[in-house]
C-alpha cells in the first residue's frame, strides 16, 4: 500500500509539471499567432485583418502572465481547453475528439497486432533456437525496422497505392463514402484505407517485440524449472507457453503498457504520408500555425495518456510480479 | 504464420469487394455533374461555414458559393462585375457611396433579400470588430438604406480604395438568421443561409459537398450540380490525387506540374502572376539605406536563373515597376513600357559601387563607410525549398561581387517576427497585392504601415519612409479622376525604378490546376475572366458559374 501511495504522489507531481510546462513552452516560442497566420498566407490575407484576428484569438490582451497561468489552471479543472486558432471558433476539445478516434483505432489496433505477432514470433524463434526460422525471421524483421519509417511508408504508398493502385492513397475513407450512417460498405472502406498505414506500422515495430521476447525467453529456457517441466514429460506446447513464455513475457507486457500511452500521440510521419486524420498530423499542423491552444490541448492529452499508461504498467507489475509487493 | 495469412486473405477479400463497389458507383454517377476541388491542402475540415472567418478556419466556398458580395471584383486586373448590387456610384467628393441592389434575390431559405440585410451586415461588422477582417470601419462613418433597394455609405475620407473591401470582400448575411447569434465571431454557422448558387450538402471532416440552390437569382447559369471538397493534408498527397485524375480543380503547387499537364490532354495549368517576390533590405541600416548599394545588388542578380533554377521555370521575372504584367498592363506608365531588368552584370555593379565611393580591401571585399567589409545574411524560411534555392543563388552572386553574403535559413516564426520587428538585414519575401496596384504600393511603401525598429510593423517591414511616396499614395487613394490616378501611379512606378526601395525578383504565381475531362469553361490566359485559383473567395463562385459539364 505504501508503494501505491508513493506512486500516486509521484503522478500528481508529474501531472502538475506537465501542465505547467505546457503553459510555459508555447509562450517561449518566437512569433505571434496572428502575424503567423497573416504571414503564412503570403499576401492572401490583407494586413488590415490583424486587428480583427487579435480580437478573435484574444491575444495581446496585456493580462499579466501569472494571471493567465491561474485562469489556465482553472479552465483545465473545468475541462476547458479554449478555442483553436486554426479551426476558430471550434473548441480544442472538439477538434481533438474528432481526430483521436482515428489515431486510437488505427495505431491502437496496429500496436496490439504488432505486439501479439511479435511476441509469438519471439516465442517460436527462441523455442526453436538455431532453426532456419530463427536464423531468417529475426534478422529480416530487424532489417525492416531499421529502414527509416518515412522511406518505408513512402515506398508502400508509391508502389502499392499509386503505381499498382491496390490501396487508396489518401485519407481514412473515400470521398464518395456515405458517412451519415454506419454500413458494411463503409466499414470495408475504412478498413481498406487502414491497411497500408497499419501494415507499415506493424512491419517497423514487429522486430522490437520479437527480439525482446526472444531474449527473455532464451533466459527462462535455461532455468531449472523449465528443465524440470520437460523432465516431468509435459507436452512441448505446455512447457513453451505455461513455463517459459509466461515468465518471459513480463518485460514485454510492461513495455506494451507504456507504448499504449504513446498511441494517443499518434504518428506524425505516418499520418502525414497517408493524409490520415489523426492526432499526430493535427499536432504537426498546430505547431506550424502557432495554434497554441491546440498545441497545449494535444500535449495535455498525450501527457495524460502517457501517465495513465505508466500507472497501468505499475499496476500490472504489481499483479504479475509478486516480488514488488513485498 | 497461418494466422497472418488468414488476416491477409481477409483484407484481400475486403479490398476486392471495395473495388467492385467503386466500379459500380463510377458508372452510375454519370447523370449528375460533380466537381471535385482541392483549394489548398490543409488537412481535415471542421464543420464551420462562417463566411467572416478566413479558410481554413471556416471552409472554402462559405464566402462565394453560399454568401455573396455586392460586386465581383477581379483581384488580378480590377475589372468589376455587378453582383448583389447592380450599380454603385461615388459622390463627387468620393465620400458617399450608393449601391443599387438587385431585385428578386432570395436567401436559400426562401426569404427575400433586401437593403436591410446589407445595412445589418455592415453594422454587425461595426458591433463586432473581431469579424471586421477588412477593417472597413476604419474609414466608414455610416451605412443606411433609403429604400429597400438602395444602400448609402459615408466615409470619413474619400472611400475609393475601400470599394474593394466593402463590395468585393464582404459577405452579405441575412438579418433574420444572424441577428440571433450572440457573437458572430464565435459561430460555426453549420447550416448557412446565403444568397449564393450553392447550399451545404453533406459534411464530414474528410469530405463535404455543396449542392445547387434552386432559389438562386441566376439559376440558369448553374451547370455544376454538386461541388465536392475532399480533405488533403499535404502537397504531396494532393499531387498524388491530382496524378490519379481524381480532381477537377486544384490550387496546388507541385514542381512536376508540367509533366502532369503533358500526361493527359485534359490536364492543364494556368498560373497567372499574383504576387511579387522581392529581396528586401532593412532600410534603417547602412549601407542598405544607400540607393547605390541597392542598385548594385539589383544589377548583379540573375533573375532568370532564379526563375529557372529556384522556381522550376513556373514563375516569371518581375517588372522593375513592381506591376504584375500582363494583368496590370493598363496601369503601366508609358515611359516604362519597355522597362525590364537587363542581363546581370558584375562590371556594371562595380562601376555603380565605385562611383558611389565604395572601396575594396586587399581580399577584394567591398568596405562600408566605416572601413569594415560589407557582410550580411538573407533570411529565408526553412523548407520553402524554392526560396531556399533562390537565396543560395543570390548569396553566391553577391559574394562574387565582393560582399560577404550567406543565406540564413530559419523557422517561419523566427523569420516573420524578425521582419516585423525590424531585426533583420535582408530577406526574401512577398507583397500584399489587390485588384489595383494601389494596394501593393500602399502596403509596400506607405510610412503608415511601418513602425520603429523593435516594434511590429503592419506590412512595410523594410521601414521605407518617403514623404513623396506617401503623398502619391494619398493622391491615388483620394482622386476619382483617372488621369490624376495614373499620374500618381507614374510617380510611384518611378520611385520603384529609381529609388529601388525593394529589389523585385520574380512574380509569384497563383496556383490553378484544372482538368477539362469533366468540365470546360475555365479561365485561361487568353480569357482571364476571373482569378482562377480555387482558394480565392468569392472569385471561385464566378469561375464555377462559368463551368459546363462535358457530357
Amino acid at each position: 500500500m505504501r508503494y501505491f501511495i508513493r506512486r500516486i504522489f509521484f503522478y500528481v507531481i508529474a501531472l502538475w509539471t506537465a501542465v505547467t510546462l505546457n503553459f510555459i513552452i508555447p509562450r517561449l516560442a518566437p512569433g505571434d499567432p496572428v502575424q503567423t497566420l497573416v504571414g503564412r498566407s503570403q499576401g492572401r490575407i490583407d494586413p488590415r485583418a490583424i486587428a480583427a484576428l487579435e480580437l478573435q484569438f484574444g491575444i495581446n490582451t496585456k493580462i499579466p502572465e501569472w494571471q493567465q497561468y491561474f485562469s489556465y489552471l482553472g479552465d483545465l479543472l473545468h475541462g476547458k481547453l479554449g478555442l483553436s486558432f486554426e479551426y476558430y471558433p471550434t473548441p480544442v476539445s472538439t477538434v481533438i475528439v474528432s481526430h483521436v478516434f482515428w489515431t486510437m483505432g488505427l495505431i491502437g489496433v496496429a500496436s496490439i497486432m504488432s505486439f501479439i505477432l511479435g511476441t509469438l514470433l519471439g516465442v517460436v524463434s527462441a523455442w526453436r533456437q538455431g532453426s532456419i526460422f530463427d536464423r531468417i525471421v529475426p534478422p529480416a524483421l530487424t532489417f525492416l525496422s531499421s529502414i527509416p519509417y518515412f522511406y518505408l511508408a513512402l515506398f508502400f504508398l508509391y508502389f502499392l497505392g499509386f503505381k499498382f493502385g491496390w490501396f487508396p492513397i489518401i485519407g481514412a475513407y473515400s470521398f464518395t463514402a456515405d458517412t451519415s450512417q454506419f454500413s458494411l460498405s463503409l466499414l470495408f472502406d475504412v478498413l481498406n484505407h487502414a491497411i497500408l498505414p497499419a501494415l507499415t506500422i506493424v512491419l517497423v515495430s514487429l522486430a522490437g517485440w520479437m527480439v525482446g521476447m526472444r531474449n527473455a525467453m532464451l533466459n527462462t529456457l535455461s532455468e531449472d524449472y523449465v528443465l524440470m517441466a520437460e523432465a516431468k514429460g509435459l507436452s512441448n506446447w505446455r512447457v513453451m507457453t505455461m513455463y517459459a513464455a509466461r515468465n518471459a513475457i513480463l518485460p514485454n507486457i510492461t513495455g506494451f503498457a507504456l507504448s499504449l500511452g504513446f498511441v494517443v500521440g499518434g504518428s506524425i510521419i505516418m499520418e502525414s504520408v497517408f493524409s490520415y486524420p489523426g492526432i499526430g498530423f493535427l499536432l504537426f499542423q498546430a505547431v506550424q500555425n502557432s495554434d497554441y491552444p491546440l498545441i497545449q490541448g494535444i500535449f495535455l492529452v498525450i501527457a495524460l495518456s502517457v501517465l495513465a499508461a505508466n500507472f497501468l504498467a505499475d499496476i500490472m507489475y504489481l499483479i504479475l510480479d509478486p516480488r514488488v509487493r513485498y | 504464420m497461418r494466422r497472418s495469412i488468414q488476416v491477409l486473405s481477409a483484407f484481400a477479400l475486403a479490398a476486392a469487394m471495395i473495388f467492385a463497389g467503386c466500379g459500380n458507383s463510377a458508372s452510375s454517377s454519370g447523370s449528375s455533374s460533380v466537381l471535385t476541388v482541392v483549394p489548398s491542402p490543409a488537412g481535415d475540415f471542421t464543420n464551420n461555414f462562417n463566411p467572416f472567418l478566413a479558410p481554413p478556419q471556416a471552409n472554402y466556398g462559405a464566402f462565394g458559393l453560399v454568401y455573396e458580395s455586392l460586386l465581383q471584383i477581379n483581384r488580378l486586373n480590377g475589372t468589376i462585375q455587378p453582383w448583389l448590387a447592380t450599380q454603385y456610384q461615388f459622390s463627387s467628393d468620393s465620400k458617399t457611396l450608393t449601391f443599387t441592389l438587385r431585385q428578386g434575390v432570395k436567401w436559400n431559405d426562401g426569404q427575400p433579400f433586401s437593403a436591410t440585410d446589407v445595412v445589418f451586415t455592415f453594422n454587425l461588422l461595426k458591433q463586432f470588430p473581431a469579424i471586421d477582417t477588412n477593417a472597413v470601419w476604419k474609414d466608414l462613418v455610416s451605412v443606411t438604406n433609403s429604400d429597400p433597394n438602395t444602400v448609402v455609405m459615408t466615409f470619413n475620407k474619400p472611400g475609393l480604395t475601400d470599394l474593394w473591401y466593402i463590395a468585393g470582400q464582404t459577405p452579405i448575411v441575412p438579418q433574420h438568421v444572424w441577428s440571433s447569434y450572440p457573437d458572430p465571431s464565435k459561430v460555426t454557422n453549420q447550416n448557412p443561409v446565403g444568397t449564393g448558387p450553392y447550399k451545404v450538402g453533406s459534411f464530414t471532416p474528410q469530405v463535404f459537398t455543396y449542392v445547387k440552390n434552386s432559389n438562386y437569382w441566376n439559376v440558369s447559369s448553374i451547370h455544376v450540380d454538386t461541388i465536392r471538397y475532399p480533405a488533403v493534408s499535404s502537397n504531396t498527397s494532393a499531387d498524388l490525387v491530382l496524378q490519379t485524375g481524381g480532381l477537377d480543380w486544384a490550387g496546388v503547387f507541385t514542381t512536376d506540374i508540367q509533366t502532369w499537364a503533358k500526361s493527359n490532354a485534359n490536364n492543364h495549368f494556368y498560373w497567372p502572376a499574383s504576387n511579387v517576390i522581392n529581396l528586401y533590405f532593412n532600410l534603417t541600416k547602412a549601407p542598405y539605406n544607400d540607393v547605390a548599394f541597392r542598385q548594385a545588388v539589383s544589377a548583379v542578380i540573375d533573375r532568370q536563373q532564379l526563375v529557372t533554377q529556384g522556381e522550376s521555370g513556373l514563375d516569371s521575372v518581375a517588372n522593375p515597376t513592381e506591376l504584375m504584367l500582363p494583368a496590370q498592363q493598363s496601369f503601366l506608365d508609358s515611359q516604362f513600357a519597355n522597362a525590364s531588368f537587363g542581363s546581370p552584370s558584375v562590371t556594371q555593379a562595380q562601376t555603380i559601387l565605385n562611383n558611389a565611393g565604395y572601396k575594396k580591401n586587399s581580399a577584394g571585399q567591398y568596405l562600408d563607410k566605416n572601413g569594415n567589409p560589407i557582410k550580411f545574411q538573407i533570411n529565408v524560411v526553412t523548407g520553402w525549398t524554392d526560396w531556399d534555392t533562390d537565396t543560395q543563388i543570390m548569396a553566391q552572386e553577391l559574394t562574387q561581387l565582393g560582399f560577404q553574403v550567406t543565406p540564413n535559413v530559419i523557422s517561419f516564426n523566427q523569420y516573420i517576427s524578425s521582419l516585423q520587428n525590424g531585426s533583420f538585414d535582408a530577406a526574401i519575401s512577398w507583397t500584399n497585392p489587390g485588384p489595383t496596384p494601389y494596394y501593393l504600393f500602399n502596403s509596400l511603401l506607405s510610412s503608415n504601415n511601418t513602425a520603429p525598429i523593435g516594434q511590429n510593423a503592419t506590412s512595410n517591414y523594410w521601414r521605407y519612409s518617403n514623404p513623396q511616396a506617401d503623398q502619391l499614395l494619398t493622391q491615388l487613394a483620394t482622386s476619382s479622376d483617372s488621369a490624376t490616378q495614373q499620374q500618381a501611379l507614374n510617380g510611384l512606378e518611378s520611385i520603384m525604378v529609381n529609388d529601388i526601395p525593394v529589389i523585385p525578383l520574380f512574380n509569384g504565381a497563383m496556383f490553378f490546376d484544372y482538368s477539362t475531362a469533366r468540365f470546360t469553361g475555365w479561365p485561361t490566359q487568353s480569357n482571364p475572366y476571373a482569378a482562377p485559383a480555387p482558394y480565392e473567395q468569392p472569385d471561385l463562385e464566378y469561375v464555377v458559374l462559368n463551368l459546363q459539364p462535358t457530357n
